[in-house]
């Protein structure tokens, strides 16, 4: 079904869901846009609308040694839960297929993590490590982390995974490779792309976790969610809006990597014949 | 796509009875290598949290006592209807929001159809903290919202909106809404153009079209997406604890609250065994019955 379709079946109720597409498109936006002019105040309390524009919030929260701090505390702490959890939906996405019994329920268990309410997985983590003589910390944080975005990467994996040829590997195997160089030298170049668009995602999804973060995150420790939290929880100030933007903007940027990866599609029909050649 | 994979070794596994195969196709595919590392995680990351929770949970009152304890405490009673109520409502809007938003993706015209798709894949990807903060900016007293309504002359002395249901609810439809656009979307682009045209040639309205055609159409993803949202929605902690105030606790937050300010954690994981078999459950009953997770790998 092509969108041109549609257009000229609808050709006069049409204008009408587009009013209310851009309507709903203006509520997505707005609570976005609520932000930027606070971050941009010149005020010293948080007051809406700011008397006048300035600088002075983000310059104050750059040079702050906490956001600091959080700010690197979150990018090592997604770092590490994103690698855990590429090896993981990696080895979850290439499992499946070749799996005779139990791939339906290791389907299921994957994408369980998205289904588990995070607070009952933070009171899980803490209990479990507080079972086993120890204290919650940034490492049980990263296990946290990486266990919800595992299903992530295993979704994008499997969805790159469904536009190889499955005869390549066949081939490769026929051909006296074992698995492991099939895998190295087959099947993980051709799906790299997915590979590197969902280690992106993942990122993305384990710097913004704020729930586990919250309450896992020990005090001296916290992450850039933590300490957004608990300042916006205590005071009214326009660095929470500042850091907010600057969160933002991080967002969009790595969206845009993702799209880079992930986005120039017509790449992946010669290399495959590349591969193809390669192996013949 | 699993299918055509799952099909995919047959040829080979024929071709392997004329060479002397090593250990057999399925030995050697690797399959015991790569499985590890998936069920190590889910393992260390979910059930054994999972456990300990259960575990904590029926410490205090036995197995049974587990289910029924929380129920006693009227604060806990109260924040579970709540939830419910406000799940089913907050699933409605997104309902209807949702499957007008994916109409509009697929009628707009290409420039109109992208700006739709950028703004919901912003607001999907942005995080939820920071969307839940800009909602506290619009909603606080003499926040945005109070603004715009003295601008407009609606309001002199502000909504009083913040930390109230009427303001969670918009939120929580804000957080939830892609959830419910993306499987309509993928339905509406599996419509057959030829039953459109059909329906058309044969002298239907629009309306009638729309009514008899696409709406049935769209019917399986909306399902997909409304599980999903009322199962997240009665699990949902961070838009809740800044909007909902202490008038309008939901079950999560009074989760929360014990967890963290009270430290009662045997409290915390009763309760928590009683969200956590509530959404699972009616995850796998929705997922066995509409199957959910296929409409959902169509997305």
């Amino acid at each position: 079904m092509t969108d041109d379709e549609l257009r000229t079946a609808f050709r006069r109720l049409s204008p009408w869901v587009n009013a209310a597409g851009v309507l709903i498109a203006l509520f997505l936006i707005a609570p976005l846009l609520a932000i930027l002019p606070i971050a941009f105040s010149a005020d010293r309390y948080l007051t809406f609308p700011p008397s006048g524009l300035s600088m002075r919030w983000l310059t104050e929260v750059f040079s702050s040694p906490d956001w600091q701090a959080a700010f690197t505390q979150s990018l090592s702490t997604a770092g590490t839960a994103t690698v855990i959890a590429v090896v993981a939906g990696t080895g979850a996405a290439l499992a499946l297929p070749r799996m005779r019994r139990g791939a339906r329920l290791l389907r299921t268990a994957m994408l369980a993590p998205m289904v588990v309410p995070p607070l009952v997985l933070a009171l899980g983590l803490y209990l479990a490590i507080d079972d086993l003589g120890g204290s919650a910390g940034i490492r049980t944080l990263i296990l946290g982390q990486a266990t919800l975005a595992a299903p992530l990467v295993c979704l994008s994996v499997s969805a790159g995974l469904a536009k190889v040829d499955p005869a390549l590997s066949r081939a490769a195997r026929s051909l006296g490779h074992g698995w492991p160089s099939v895998l190295l030298r087959v099947e993980l170049p051709l799906v790299a792309r997915s590979i590197a668009g969902s280690a992106v995602l993942s990122f993305g999804l384990c710097f913004d976790e704020s729930v586990l973060s919250y309450y896992l995150s020990p005090p001296g420790e916290e992450t850039l969610p933590t300490l957004l939290w608990l300042e916006a929880g205590q005071q009214a100030s326009p660095a929470i809006a500042a850091v907010s933007t600057l969160v933002m903007g991080m967002a969009v940027a790595l969206l845009g990597l993702m799209v880079l990866l992930t986005g120039t599609r017509s790449t992946t029909i010669p290399r495959r014949t590349r591969n193809a050649r390669r192996m013949s | 796509m699993t299918a055509v994979l799952d099909k995919a070794p047959q040829p080979s596994a024929s071709a392997g009875t004329a060479r002397p195969r090593a250990r057999g196709a399925r030995g050697s595919s690797g399959a015991r290598w790569l499985f590890l590392p998936p069920l190590a995680l889910l393992l260390l990351g979910l059930a054994g949290p999972l456990v300990a929770v259960v575990v904590a949970g029926s410490e205090d009152h036995g197995p049974a006592g587990m289910f029924t304890e929380p129920f006693r405490s009227a604060l806990f009673l109260r924040a579970a209807w709540r939830t419910l109520w406000m799940a089913a409502l907050v699933t409605l809007c997104t309902g209807v929001l949702g499957v007008l938003y994916a109409l509009a993706l697929g009628l707009a015209r290409k420039a109109l159809s992208h700006v739709l798709f950028g703004v919901l894949f912003l607001t999907f990807w942005i995080s939820l903290l920071v969307r839940t903060y800009g909602w506290v900016l619009m909603l606080q007293p003499q926040g945005a919202l109070d603004g715009l309504a003295k601008t407009l002359g609606l309001s002199e002395d502000g909504l009083g909106l913040y930390q109230t249901l009427p303001g969670l609810i918009p939120a929580m439809v804000h957080i939830m809404l892609p959830y419910m656009v993306l499987p309509v979307y993928a339905g509406l682009r599996s419509l057959d153009p030829a039953q459109l045209r059909a329906a058309r040639s044969l002298g239907a309205g629009e309306w009638l079209v729309m009514r008899t055609v696409v709406l049935p159409a769209l019917r399986p993803g909306a399902a997909a997406g409304a599980v999903i949202v009322f199962v997240m929605s009665l699990g949902f902690f961070v838009t809740p604890a800044f909007l909902g105030g202490p008038g309008s606790q939901v079950t999560a937050t009074v989760i929360g609250t014990e967890f963290g300010r009270m430290q009662n954690l045997g409290g915390a994981a009763a309760m928590g065994v009683v969200l956590l078999v509530a959404t699972l459950g009616l995850y796998v009953v929705a997922d066995r019955f509409l199957k959910i997770s296929e409409q959902w790998e169509r997305v």
